[in-house]
């Protein structure tokens, strides 16, 4: 970590290092391209600072496709990326799913890395976060302080849920969060509910409100745009909501407890050192991303931080090294 | 009985009126063209669109009203190029519906990208929200005072409107003009009623009500816009066009049961009710409702389905 943060320092003079290493450009220079219609928000953000890091002090030969909104040639992309000799190319976005299963079981030995999901096909690499790990920090956190009855948090011995589409990896996020509030706060409950959609913010506000009614002091929410109404609906109801993948703590101030970040940039950096350096070659398969490489992590936000008691803070650090050692292990059952 | 207690409650009635809103107020909108003999596929465009335009007028002016007139703005220019084609060039409905859809949705996302660098949602702080009435003297916390107050101003003008509407189309000239062009092309013809101009006229007026509706989506309901935030109301308010023949308070009630079927199947999910059937419950109920409303009108009823099926050729 001391390392990784030592370098982000070095993220101002990545400019300049980029033009060095672009001077010294060996043959056998590794070169990287990333394909992806989200580069300027939220997870492709961090998908971008993590290439840019591994550019700056890996001296990699980066280059990145941004398809717009172009959905006819998505495969004509792909297709020129195929052919463009590259060692690794990254790939984020479920439109894209199709032209990439196409073009890399026309190319299978070139190396696509899927962020964020696994597909069918054999001859792709993909970073999986382990969402269920932070879901259970999540859990943990949100659930000692309702038991414990922290003002203003706690509303009840009760948590609620909501969730995108009642679909397997949404499933893990609740499985995750139910696991860290039974392992470590017993006397409370989540109660889960699903929009059937992710695109509906009203009806994530509408489902926010129907829990915040109950009594209920927290809501986690894993819905993409959907969610975000239940974060303006934690603003309006004064309860606090858990935001999902991104650093959501700006969207509501106030009214956020933490958000369950998924590190694009760490993921996507570690996968490409372990490349450079020959330490973990890129070879087709899952490549997992937990709390213990740092690529999954709870943040809790800054604003609200001084209210939470010490004693909480300390016991959910506690419960992150249990989960790096691999002391808790979270699992998924089904 | 615990369970009903948890589910019937105050906040209850506030969410009824809260998920029916932008379905009346679009479905309100339709009735017009439905009236007029138009079968208006493109309500769902139409509101995605004014949703857009509203927060993008509220973001660059700061006065949540210059958001609704740039969202009424912009669902009224998709009215006029909607009905331009299927009232002067005559395209079928269905077919020209479908594009002025589909369209919105990847034309927003263009235009996010265009004038905020992002695609997804625009939830910038800066976006300027309708604000809540309080109704004098009953506001407060007792149960009429939540019952009836607080609310954005839509949700009031959503109800007057159902009124206004009526009143429009039963008891001015215009509305006997849209009404007989829609029932009776030659007729109206023959008495010198130009219908084109009315069928016109029809769809600008839908495009007003589609506009409020967009508008309360992104500004009243939450106030930001995402990809796609209609979510299907617009096609939920064709089908209640369908069932109610467009009868103002026909449109109402399908619209309110919708709201209501809703509000207590999300509360449904709360007592752990599976969310895949109980999603279903509200399209089921109303449309349930609806058709046996309509059942002696059941023949008018088939054909504007048959037409609606058979009006799309390149299908969806």
């Amino acid at each position: 970590m001391t390392a990784r943060k030592l370098l982000s320092g070095l993220i101002a003079t990545a400019g300049t290092l980029a033009l060095s290493t672009g001077l010294v450009a060996a043959e056998d220079e590794v070169r990287v391209a990333a394909i992806s219609g989200y580069f300027s928000q939220g997870f492709g953000i961090s998908i971008m600072q993590g290439l840019e890091q591994a550019q700056a002090d890996l001296g990699i030969d980066l280059t990145i496709v941004d398809t717009g909104n172009r959905a006819l040639d998505y495969e004509e992309q792909f297709n020129n990326l195929a052919q463009g000799s590259y060692d690794l190319i990254f790939v984020m976005g479920w439109e894209l799913v199709d032209a990439l299963s196409k073009t890399a079981e026309a190319n299978p030995d070139t190396r696509f890395i899927f962020i964020d999901g696994v597909l069918e096909g054999d001859t792709m690499t993909y970073i999986d976060f382990l969402e269920e790990e932070g879901s259970y920090m999540v859990g943990a956190l949100a659930g000692l302080l309702a038991q414990e009855g922290v003002a203003p948090f706690a509303n009840g011995p009760e948590l609620g849920f909501v969730g995108g589409r009642d679909i397997p990896v949404i499933r893990n996020f609740l499985m995750g969060m139910q696991q860290g509030v039974a392992d470590n706060a017993p006397d409370v409950r989540v109660v889960d509910v699903f929009a059937g959609t992710f695109d509906d913010p009203a009806k994530g506000s509408e489902l926010a409100m129907a829990l915040f009614g109950q009594g209920i002091g927290t809501i986690y929410q894993a819905a993409g745009p959907t969610g975000e109404g239940v974060l303006q609906a934690a603003a309006a109801a004064g309860a606090f909501a858990v935001g999902v993948d991104i650093d959501q703590c700006p969207s509501a101030p106030g009214a956020m407890l933490g958000s369950m970040l998924k590190r694009a940039d760490i993921a996507v950096y570690d996968v490409i050192e372990g490349h450079v350096t020959g330490t973990a070659p890129v070879v087709p398969g899952t490549v997992q991303v937990g709390v213990a490489s740092g690529g999954v992590e709870l943040k809790i936000c800054e604003d609200i931080l001084d209210q939470i008691p010490q004693d909480i803070l300390d016991q959910v650090e506690a419960i992150r090294e249990g989960i790096v050692s691999g002391e808790i292990a979270v699992a998924l059952n089904d | 009985m615990e369970i009903l207690s948890t589910i019937f409650t105050v906040s209850l009635v506030a969410a009824t009126l809260r998920t029916t809103t932008p379905i009346l107020l679009v479905a309100l909108g339709g009735s017009f063209t439905t009236k007029a003999g138009i079968f208006n596929i493109g309500l769902e465009g139409q509101m995605l669109v004014a949703a857009f335009f509203a927060v993008l007028g509220s973001l660059w002016s700061g006065s949540a009203w210059v958001g609704l007139l740039c969202g009424i703005g912009a669902a009224v220019t998709m009215a006029m190029i909607f009905s331009l084609l299927v009232v002067t060039l005559r395209a079928t409905e269905g077919g020209r519906g479908r594009p002025p859809n589909s369209r919105p949705g990847g034309r927003t996302i263009a235009l996010t990208t265009a004038s905020f660098g992002v695609r997804g949602s625009i939830g910038n702080p800066g976006i300027v929200g309708l604000p809540r009435l309080q109704v004098p003297f009953i506001h407060g916390t007792r149960p009429w005072g939540q019952m009836l107050s607080g609310y954005t101003p839509l949700i009031y003008a959503a109800i007057v409107l159902v009124f206004v509407v009526w009143a429009i189309q039963y008891r001015t000239r215009l509305g006997l003009y849209i009404r007989v062009t829609g029932e009776k092309p030659e007729a109206a013809e023959s008495l010198g009623i130009r219908t084109t101009r009315m069928q016109h006229i029809a769809s600008v007026l839908c495009g007003v009500f589609a506009g409020l509706a967009g508008s309360h989506l992104s500004l009243g309901y939450i106030t930001m816009f995402a990809e796609n935030m209609s979510a299907g109301r617009g096609f939920m308010a064709v089908a209640v066009l369908i069932f109610s023949n467009g009868d103002p308070f026909k449109v109402f009630f399908g619209c309110l049961l919708f709201g209501f079927a809703d509000a207590v199947a999300l509360r449904l999910q709360t007592v752990g009710m599976s969310s895949y059937l109980v999603l279903m419950v509200p399209y089921l109920v109303s449309l349930l409702a609806l058709f046996a409303l309509s059942w002696r009108q059941r023949d008018k009823v088939y054909r504007t389905m048959r037409r609606t099926l058979t009006a799309s050729p390149r299908g969806t």
